[in-house]
């Protein structure tokens, strides 16, 4: 009878557990902000720290490894606003009607940025991009921007990305891998390849030729049913996030290494501030405008790949919903 | 197994609750009371399934799961069998085996993919072998146990009669062994399943896990749906088709498992 | 003497790799990776990461048991609920759980809630099926001299059911939860950023080889505790049936 009472309460402990579990989950109402921690998302560290929790708006950032698992937790709402690398996720939720809004870019970059090349091999077994034939690449998530990226990269010598061997990794750990050889070349984004080259694992070999012209590469949305249904709380967002996108893009640009926008990179990236000031800077467009032309393209590769669950291609305008853009940019006046 | 009216008059229940979720799954998600684009209904997902069939993609995907499931599947039974029948006989070995297996066999698969991609080339055959692992185990503790159970008086009879090496191998030891080691090598192909959809999941661009993985990844949530069907399909056949095969290759001897 | 094998395997890694007739950098010596299991424990946040995946796996086995239990019993008293149940767990039983996790994650979103769920239906179907085949499987007598003696409903229930099944109910729960660590480690592995199964995926991307063979084995020493563990206490508690589920 002992064992019967051991497992009684046993059963009531666990009981306890599950019920405890349940009440966990409920919470106050606040902005729920999927984030990548990366420099590449400095506007949302900003708009969140600098603009909506001063003006008494509760914010929770909540850090993600990557822009597919972003893209699901707005679209079922577990996440309000969020961030992520344009990709097939993005269009096909788009395409399929998910209540998920694409509501401005978040930034633009170079590919030469990127592209990193692990030190041990460059110049000896692998002297060109068409070297890397065969070899293992490291990227964060399949289907996005980066994907895109590497392409583009491998275009430039007659190589596909059917050509390497894709290897999926966060970016932190990314910088130890071409350290190790784990991977010998991928997309990293800042400050990762800064820290790659200060380590001496890493190189960039490609010159960004001049007069290039950034790249939009990710771009920010939320949940259309939440701004929807909190319009007024919606349109206090999206201006914060156009004063925090034009913080970045101040002075030419210069707002990249500005010390009270890297103190929030470091804060949220979790990296250190001599290597977020050393990092090239991302750009950032001041009126959140894109180029269009690389959305087909993305969706051409991603369509190759067998990515999207669409034939035709989406527009900007179809991808994009810019009336909370425009309404916050008439606001606060064109730059 | 004939099943006749009289079954179904006798058990109207066990076919009318799924049909009753399917019908009220498609009608809750017509109207509305479901997100169709995260439960897209049956028929939608039957669509899809027709066209990844129609396109070769499923094919594409279904026959290297497949080939790994057959080539993890033969490596550990002929592995396990073998280590089994030895542990049964040779109680040193056993012995010495035994802590080694303890603490190795309650690691998933899937966590040995690293250490085997270290030990043999990379791609398939790391992918295979990694498989292997756990059904291997599996089977070699059934086996062992198989081998353990015979009546110690069989095996003394045996003996006194003439049987020595090979013919008390085959004569006795291996039919005596036979019901435990068909358990396990059907336990064996289910986990052979299992660990092949992580372990695609994990590392492999082509196979049902990773077309799982990848519809997940760029959200086409149908496609998701499809594999999922046709990997629980997989299972259904590899376990319960199994299971078939030994009531009818082995009336005699009732699955271990089972008792 | 049983633990022979075992060191003397050990101890020719170690040699293999001192000799570096295996590479170190990807077999580093066993003394190595125990100085990293030292380390990752009194600097790192090994024992955290462990507390992560216990508390996951403690979450899991919780949420399968207390269902499934039940559920179990009233599949095996109540027919009509085993034939409308029935199908499902068919179905379901043999699909590899962890094709589950993008379904539960869409869901719930990527989080520990469709984590730990992966985890508790891997054990929900066995604990559900143990518990059924218990009462299934109990000697249809025991239920006549219960009835006989005057046990009827709760009673019947409580005094002659539920012993009878309890060895059935033991072994599930001990299958159950050696599933379930299973299935949360393979989740770490896969999608969770924590936990030891992530440890062991992320040493393997960054190839920090003596901290990956460190949280490896620290997954196989936890299988051992639960797996023999609960084995031994299962033959102590209930001594007076034999275990049914050996295999």
């Amino acid at each position: 009878m002992r064992s019967l009472r051991a497992l009684a309460l046993a059963s009531l402990v666990a009981a306890a557990l599950v019920l405890a579990a349940g009440g966990a989950v409920a919470q106050a109402p606040t902005v729920k902000i999927g984030y990548i921690p990366s420099d590449s998302f400095a506007a949302l560290y900003i708009m969140a720290d600098r603009y909506l929790t001063p003006a008494g708006i509760t914010v929770q950032m909540v850090r993600m490894a990557g822009g597919a698992e972003i893209t699901t937790q707005v679209a079922t709402g577990q996440l309000h606003v969020g961030g992520a690398g344009m990709g097939a996720a993005g269009f096909n939720a788009v395409a399929a009607k998910l209540p998920i809004e694409f509501i401005a870019p978040l930034h633009f970059g170079y590919l030469e940025d990127y592209f990193t090349v692990r030190k041990a091999v460059w110049g000896t077994e692998v002297k060109r991009i068409a070297d890397l034939k065969g070899r293992t690449v490291g990227l964060n998530t399949r289907g996005a921007a980066v994907e895109w990226m590497l392409d583009q990269v491998l275009r430039r010598d007659g190589l596909t990305i059917k050509d390497v061997q894709v290897k999926i990794m966060p970016f932190p750990d990314m910088v130890p891998a071409l350290e190790s050889g784990a991977i010998d070349a991928g997309i990293l984004t800042e400050p990762f390849p800064t820290l790659a080259e200060d380590k001496g694992v890493g190189v960039r070999p490609l010159t960004r030729p001049a007069g290039a012209k950034a790249i939009p590469i990710t771009a920010a949305f939320w949940n259309a049913e939440w701004a929807k249904a909190n319009a007024d709380l919606a349109h206090k967002v999206m201006l914060g996030y156009l004063r925090a996108v034009r913080d970045l893009a101040a002075d030419g640009g210069r707002g990249w290494s500005e010390d009270r926008n890297v103190d929030l990179m470091v804060k949220y990236a979790a990296t250190k501030k001599e290597l977020v000031k050393k990092a090239r800077s991302h750009v950032a467009d001041p009126n959140l405008e894109l180029d269009t032309s690389t959305l087909d393209s993305m969706q051409k590769l991603n369509a190759d790949l067998g990515y999207l669950k669409y034939t035709e291609f989406l527009s900007a305008e179809k991808l994009f919903t810019f009336t909370y853009r425009d309404r916050a940019v008439k606001e606060l006046g064109r730059r | 197994m004939s099943r006749g009216p009289g079954w179904l008059a006798q058990h109207w229940l066990t076919v009318a609750s799924p049909v009753a979720l399917l019908i009220g799954w498609e009608v809750a998600s017509a109207v509305g009371l479901l997100r169709e684009a995260f439960f897209p209904r049956p028929s939608t997902v039957l669509v899809h399934l027709r066209r990844l069939v129609a396109d070769g993609t499923l094919l594409g995907h279904a026959l290297p799961t497949l080939s790994r499931i057959g080539g993890a599947f033969a490596l550990a039974a002929i592995l396990g069998v073998v280590t089994g029948l030895a542990m049964g006989l040779w109680r040193r070995l056993r012995e010495g085996l035994d802590p080694v297996f303890a603490v190795v066999y309650p690691i998933p698969s899937v966590l040995f993919l690293p250490f085997v991609s270290f030990l043999v080339p990379r791609g398939e055959t790391a992918l295979i072998v990694t498989t292997a692992a756990t059904s291997f185990f599996l089977i070699a503790f059934t086996t062992t146990e198989g081998v353990r159970q015979i009546d110690p008086l069989v095996v003394e009879a045996a003996r006194h009669y003439g049987a020595r090496g090979r013919r008390l191998f085959t004569a006795v030891l291996l039919p005596g062994a036979l019901p435990f080691i068909f358990t396990g090598l059907r336990l064996g192909l289910g986990y052979a399943l299992i660990v092949v959809v992580a372990v695609e999941i994990v590392s492999a661009s082509r196979g049902l896990g990773a077309l799982l993985w990848l519809s997940w990844q760029v959200l086409k949530v149908e496609d998701m749906y499809a594999t999922f069907l046709v990997i629980a399909a997989l299972g259904a056949v590899l376990s319960y088709g199994l299971a078939a095969l030994r009531a009818r290759l082995l009336p005699w001897a009732q699955d271990v498992a089972e008792r | 003497m049983a633990l022979a094998v075992p060191l003397g395997l050990l101890a020719l890694w170690e040699l293999l790799a001192r000799l570096a007739v295996v590479s170190p950098r990807y077999f580093p010596p066993p003394s190595r990776v125990s100085t990293a299991l030292v380390d990752g424990f009194t600097e790192g946040d090994l024992g955290g990461e462990t507390l992560v995946t216990l508390t996951r796996l403690a979450l899991a086995f919780a949420l399968a048991a207390v269902p499934a239990v039940p559920l179990g019993l009233l599949m095996g008293m109540v027919k009509q609920v085993r034939e409308a149940v029935e199908p499902y767990i068919a179905v379901l039983f043999p699909v590899p759980k962890i094709a589950l996790l993008p379904f539960l994650m869409i869901l719930l979103g990527v989080g520990e809630p469709a984590f730990v769920l992966t985890g508790a239906i891997s054990a929900f179907f066995q604990i559900t099926i143990s518990t059924l085949a218990g009462v299934q499987t109990m000697d249809p007598r025991l239920l006549d001299v219960g009835r006989n003696y005057g046990a009827h409903g709760a009673r019947l229930f409580t005094r002659v059911i539920l012993p009878a099944a309890l060895p059935a109910i033991f072994t599930g729960l001990r299958l159950g939860l050696g599933l379930a660590l299973v299935a949360i480690v393979v989740v770490e592995f896969i999608a969770a950023k924590s936990g030891l199964g992530h440890l062991v995926y992320r040493h393997w991307q960054t190839l920090s080889t003596p901290q990956m063979y460190g949280a490896f084995a620290l997954v196989g020493a936890l299988g051992l505790l639960l797996t023999r563990g609960l084995r031994a206490l299962q033959t102590r508690m209930l001594v007076w049936q034999e275990d049914p589920g050996r295999l």
